[in-house]
């Protein structure tokens, strides 16, 4: 039989683990000396960045957040070699807001929603959309049938459709007609995001002022009824000498058709210094989110209200992220106009 | 916790024993299985099925090194399901280039115990390479790492890497040749 690239990395997987260790823990020592010269390179870009900045803010620029249609990015390949840097960048999240736990994609405490299927009641705790796939992604806590860890099914945002379910879901594809999720489309949660975000950041709305409170925005009594993601980050990357996408969010809405929750997607974005654009129009943007989109779907929710608090200070207030955050340390943010 | 006392509340059978593991590992599970699927919800459920398959071998299995052990079922999982995701085309290019890469070596399976004689002579062969080589060898074709990952992480350029790579799989190749295996 011959072999295939899948059959001789399965073979790879099983060589010795002392093998696996030792590339694991192998570190090359000068590294940490580049590294040390990296971080201060990048503490006097970001010294500068602020300088340039801030001016500019006080003078009253627009700065705003770019929206990005889900189903736009919805159909191009992906690629998520910035995977590790979502943990990477949500463990410093976590480690600067005291958060310990790896929970980020609970429902508010206390929060649950009963899913019918065919008259089996489960409870989801947890659904996030997965733009690529164009699905939800509902996880359940439950622990029914003696399984031991929580099981998922996926949803299609389209049709409402159950297109697919992890094993220990009791359900079938013919078993959708009994969802009862109260989800609403991307469509009219980004619509309503959008709009809330206009009142917060936009010219109908006030920008907030550093340390003004914002979670009067996010009141958590209320029902989750879905989410839509709302807009997309670029940075630019000293180390690269390239923009970077640096996160994008999404928004919780709740059943009164306000946002009730912050959601936020680490990617890692790439472009060469020579599709650098002089000037971001949507063309443009799309241009580059279309020939280098890394996968949009790959959500980091955090929901926990104090990380929340903190994701709307970095993002409503997002000219400060780079430069004071140190999580991401290695440039500035530009924020694109909301079309 | 220490992962003695993890493996010894599989012992005991005590559920405790996934959510220890799932919070010590369940991160590194992820990455590994994230590299290779592309998908965190993907990634996610190979984290589910990893801890469960750890539950059903543990005991009689007493793994050294629970990390590795936990992270070698992940990926054997990730592998397994980026399989089927090939037939609907949801494969991230990132993977499908390590696995063009490795099925450039493409040799034919002789042995009727599914590649584990494959496995041994691969340690074999890994083992005696430099440690540089090795190293990246094993973060390409284990971790899925891509090369700008490994350049970084090693401090090597992106070309010394894909050299490396590429001599390595050479190597390899006329190793398995004349180790009798069919290429």
């Amino acid at each position: 039989m011959n072999l295939t690239g899948l059959d001789i990395a399965l073979a790879v997987g099983e060589i010795e683990g002392g093998l696996v260790e030792a590339a694991d823990r192998y570190r090359k020592p000068r590294r940490r000396t580049l590294r040390r010269i990296a971080v201060a390179a990048a503490a006097a870009a970001a010294v500068i960045a602020a300088a340039l900045l801030i001016p500019a803010l006080i003078r009253g620029d627009r700065y705003s957040l770019y929206y990005v249609k889900p189903e736009v990015l919805g159909d191009y390949p992906i690629d998520l070699s910035g995977w590790s840097d979502i943990s990477k960048f949500s463990d410093k999240l976590r480690r600067r807001t005291g958060e310990t736990k790896r929970n980020e994609e609970s429902l508010p405490e206390g929060k649950k929603m009963t899913v019918d299927l065919l008259g089996e009641k489960i409870e989801v705790t947890s659904y996030t959309y997965n733009s690529y796939y164009d699905q939800y992604y509902v996880k359940n806590a439950d622990r029914s049938g003696g399984t031991l860890y929580p099981g998922s099914f996926r949803v299609s945002a389209k049709t409402g459709a159950v297109e697919e379910f992890h094993r220990n879901i009791k359900m079938f594809p013919e078993m959708a007609a009994g969802m009862n999720c109260d989800i609403i489309t991307p469509e009219e949660a980004s619509e309503t995001a959008k709009r809330v975000i206009e009142e917060i950041l936009g010219e109908k709305g006030k920008r907030l002022a550093a340390g003004e409170p914002v979670l009067d925005y996010f009141p958590d009594e209320r029902d989750i009824k879905g989410w839509g993601q709302v807009y997309t980050v670029f940075f630019h990357n000293e180390t690269v000498d390239g923009w970077q996408l640096g996160g994008s969010g999404h928004v919780y809405v709740g059943g009164k058709g306000d946002i009730i929750g912050f959601g936020v997607t680490a990617l890692s974005l790439r472009v060469e210094p020579d599709e650098l654009p002089s000037d971001f129009s949507d063309e443009k943007i799309m241009g580059i989110i279309k020939n280098s989109m890394k996968d949009p779907g790959a959500e980091y929710v955090i929901e926990q209200k104090h990380v929340i608090k903190e994701l709307v200070r970095l993002y409503a207030r997002c000219y400060f992220i780079p430069v004071t955050d140190g999580v991401r340390g290695n440039g500035y943010s530009l924020y694109i106009p909301l079309d | 916790m220490q992962d003695s006392e993890i493996v010894g509340l599989f012992n005991d059978r005590d559920e405790r024993a996934i959510s220890e593991a799932k919070s010590k590992y369940g991160g590194y599970c992820l990455s590994v299985a994230g590299n290779i699927l592309g998908d965190p919800c993907d990634a996610e459920e190979c984290l589910n099925d990893a801890l469960l398959a750890a539950w059903n071998s543990i005991p009689p299995g007493s793994p050294g090194n629970l990390r590795t052990y936990l992270g070698k079922i992940a990926r054997r999982l990730a592998i397994s399901r980026l399989r089927e995701r090939t037939a609907i085309k949801r494969v991230p290019p990132e993977a499908i280039v390590a696995l063009e890469e490795l099925g450039e070596i493409s040799c034919k399976d002789s042995d009727a115990d599914g590649g584990a004689g494959l496995s041994e002579l691969l340690s074999a062969f890994l083992r005696a390479q430099r440690e540089d080589d090795r190293n990246i060898f094993i973060r390409r074709y284990w971790y899925f790492d891509p090369v700008s990952e490994i350049s970084a992480r090693y401090g090597f350029t992106k070309s010394k890497v894909t050299v490396s790579l590429k001599r390595t799989r050479d190597r390899l190749r006329d190793y398995l040749r004349k180790e009798g295996v069919e290429i």
